[in-house]
C-alpha cells in the first residue's frame, strides 16, 4: 500500500495556479525533502495533504484511502508554522493537548522532551520562547503523536547548530523506527544530511530527484531553477 | 470531549479571560448602579415637578372661583356654584401639598396616602362637575388601588426602571441583560477567544489535532454558556451587595421580593427569574449561530 499518492492535483489561489496536474508517490518509508523557491507552494502542498485545503482537481491518498480529516488524523503528524502555537499557553500544555487528543499516554512526553533537550523550558509560556525553542516544541508535538507519516514544514528553520544536531538525530531515529517524513526546507545542506530523496516543485508540478553520491542538493536546485554561480 | 473541555478552560484561564470576566461584571454593575442612582434622583425631581404642575392647574382653577365669588357683577347663583366647586377643589390642593411635603421628607406612607386622597377627591370633583381635571379616571383608579395595596403591605414606592434598592435594582439589571442587544454584546465579548483562535493560524493546529472538528466548537459553546451564567451570577451578586451597602430608597422603606412589579401583576422574584431565563434562552442559540457562521466563514476564507 502506498504511503502517499498525489494524483493529477490542481490547485490555485484565485487565478494564480500553484499546482497544475501534479503527481507524487511515496511507496517506501523514509525521509523525503520538499524543496522549492519561496511562494512556490511547499506549505500549500502540506496543507493539501493534511486536508486543511481542498484540491480544485485531482485526489490525494494516504495509506490507501482518501485524505479525509479522519484519515489524516489517524496517519499524519503535521509540524506546522510556529504561528499555530498559542502564546499564552506553555509548551507542556500544547504537548499534553496533542497527546490527549490522540490518546497517547502522557508518559510518552518526557522521553521526547528529554531527547529534544527542552525539559527545562517546557513549563514556560510560548510567548517567552525563542524561534529555536518553538521549532523544537513543534517537532515534539509531531513526534509525540507517533503517526506513520510526518509532514514537517520548515523544521530546520531558525535552529542553532545544537538544535540542528538534535533535530537531525530525531529525524534519523524516526526513519530507523520505520516512519516516513516529508520535510520542506530551504536549508539544502542540512536537508541533504538527512535525505537524498527530494521532491522539487517545478513549474506547478512535483518532480522527484534522488541525489547521486557526488551531487549536492544545491547543485540540483541551481540546475532546476536556473540559478548560476557568479 | 473531556480533553477539549479541559483545553478550552485552560485557554480561557491562561489568556486572562477567566479573570477579566468578574472584573468586567463588577465594573458594569458599578456603572449601572451609578446610572440608577442618577435616575432615582431624577425621578424624585419628576415627582415634585408633576405635583407642582398639578398644583398650578388647581391654583388657576381656585383663583377663578375666588374671582367669581368676589366679583360684584356675578349673579348669586354663579357665586354659590363657585363656592361649592371651590369646596371640592381646595382639598385636592391640600392633598397635593401633602404629597410635596412627603417627597421632601422622604416618606413613602405619607406620600401614598396623599396620592390616594388627591385621586379620590379629584374623581369626586370630576364627577360633580362632569369634567376631567388632572388625569383620566381609569389611571387614577388603578394608581389608587396599587397604592392602597402598597400601603397595606408596607412596600416602598420605587421607579421600576431606576432604583438602587437591592430587589428592584437586580430586576432592572437583569431585565437589561435579557435584551437581545445586551445578549448580542455578551456573545461578542465571550466569543473573543474563539474568534481570535479561529481566524489566526491557531485554527490550523486545532484542525489537525481535533477529530471531528465540531468538538472544539461544542467545547467552546459549553464554556461560553457557563461563562454567561457565571457573568449573570457574579453581576447579580455584585448588584445585590451594591444595593445592600449603597442603595437608598426613592422615599423610604424597602421593596421585598414578593412585592408586585407595577404593571406586570407578578412579583419581583418571578420577574427576576424570568429575565434570567430569557437571557439564557437568547444567549444559547445566539452563541451557537455565531459558532456556525464563523466556522463556515473560516472554511470559506481558507480556500480563497
Amino acid at each position: 500500500m502506498d504511503i502517499l499518492t498525489i494524483d493529477d492535483l490542481s490547485f490555485g489561489w484565485r487565478k494564480q495556479p500553484v499546482f497544475s496536474h501534479a503527481f507524487l508517490k511515496i511507496e517506501q518509508p523514509g525521509l523525503y525533502g520538499l524543496v522549492a523557491p519561496n511562494g512556490s507552494g511547499k506549505t500549500t502542498l502540506l496543507n493539501l495533504i493534511s486536508s486543511l485545503l481542498q484540491p480544485q482537481a485531482g485526489k490525494i491518498s494516504l495509506y490507501g484511502g482518501l485524505n479525509t480529516a479522519k484519515n489524516v488524523f489517524d496517519h499524519v503528524a503535521f509540524l506546522q508554522d510556529n504561528s499555530v502555537l498559542y502564546p499564552y499557553l506553555s509548551g507542556r500544555e500544547h504537548i499534553n493537548f496533542v497527546a490527549d487528543t490522540h490518546h497517547i499516554p502522557r508518559t510518552a512526553i518526557a522521553p521526547i522532551a528529554d531527547k529534544l533537550e527542552m525539559t527545562s523550558y517546557l513549563d514556560k509560556r510560548v510567548r517567552h520562547y525563542s524561534l529555536g525553542m518553538k521549532q523544537r516544541l513543534l517537532l515534539a508535538m509531531a513526534l509525540v503523536v507517533d503517526r506513520p507519516l510526518m509532514l514537517l514544514d520548515e523544521p530546520l528553520n531558525g535552529l542553532d547548530p545544537t538544535s540542528l544536531i538534535i533535530v537531525r538525530e530525531a529525524l534519523n531515529q524516526a526513519k530507523a523506527d520505520g516512519q516516513t517524513a516529508l520535510i520542506s526546507s530551504h536549508n539544502l545542506d542540512e536537508l541533504m544530511r538527512v535525505t537524498r530523496d527530494i521532491f522539487f516543485v517545478v513549474d506547478h508540478a512535483l518532480r522527484f530527484e534522488h541525489l547521486a553520491a557526488d551531487e549536492t542538493a544545491e547543485q540540483r536546485y541551481a540546475a532546476l531553477f536556473g540559478v548560476h554561480d557568479k | 470531549m473531556r480533553t477539549l473541555i479541559g483545553f478550552e478552560w485552560r485557554r480561557l484561564h491562561r489568556s486572562g479571560f477567566a479573570w477579566g470576566l468578574p472584573v468586567l461584571a463588577i465594573v458594569l454593575v458599578g456603572l449601572f448602579f451609578w446610572f440608577s442612582q442618577v435616575g432615582v434622583d431624577q425621578y424624585r425631581q419628576e415627582l415634585l415637578n408633576h405635583i407642582q404642575s398639578n398644583d398650578e392647574i388647581l391654583s388657576q382653577l381656585i383663583g377663578g372661583y375666588r374671582q367669581t365669588i368676589a366679583d360684584d357683577l356675578e349673579t348669586a347663583d354663579r357665586k354659590a356654584e363657585a363656592k361649592k366647586d371651590m369646596a371640592l377643589a381646595v382639598p385636592i390642593g391640600d392633598a397635593l401639598d401633602a404629597q410635596q411635603q412627603a417627597v421632601e421628607d422622604r416618606s413613602t406612607p405619607r406620600y401614598l396616602r396623599a396620592v390616594i386622597a388627591a385621586n379620590t377627591r379629584t374623581i369626586a370633583f370630576d364627577n360633580a362637575l362632569h369634567r376631567v381635571l388632572l388625569q383620566d379616571h381609569h389611571t387614577l383608579t388603578a394608581q389608587t388601588k396599587l397604592y392602597q395595596t402598597m400601603l397595606a403591605r408596607g412596600w416602598a414606592l420605587e421607579d421600576t426602571h431606576y432604583t438602587t434598592q437591592p430587589v428592584g435594582f437586580l430586576v432592572s439589571w437583569q431585565s437589561w441583560l435579557a435584551q437581545p442587544l445586551a445578549v448580542l454584546l455578551g456573545v461578542a465579548l465571550l466569543s473573543t477567544t474563539w474568534v481570535t483562535a479561529l481566524f489566526t493560524n491557531n485554527a490550523d493546529l486545532m484542525a489537525t489535532t481535533v477529530q471531528p472538528w465540531r468538538r472544539w466548537a461544542l467545547a467552546n459553546w459549553f464554556w461560553a454558556v457557563l461563562s454567561w451564567l457565571a457573568f449573570l451570577t457574579l453581576s447579580n451578586a455584585a448588584g445585590w451587595l451594591a444595593g445592600q451597602w449603597l442603595g437608598t430608597p426613592l422615599l423610604s422603606g424597602t421593596t421585598p421580593w414578593h412585592a408586585i412589579v407595577p404593571g406586570t401583576g407578578q412579583s419581583y422574584w418571578i420577574v427576576w427569574v424570568q429575565e434570567i431565563g430569557i437571557s439564557l434562552l437568547w444567549f444559547i442559540p445566539m452563541y451557537g449561530i455565531l459558532l456556525l457562521v464563523t466556522t463556515y466563514a473560516e472554511k470559506w476564507g481558507r480556500q480563497r
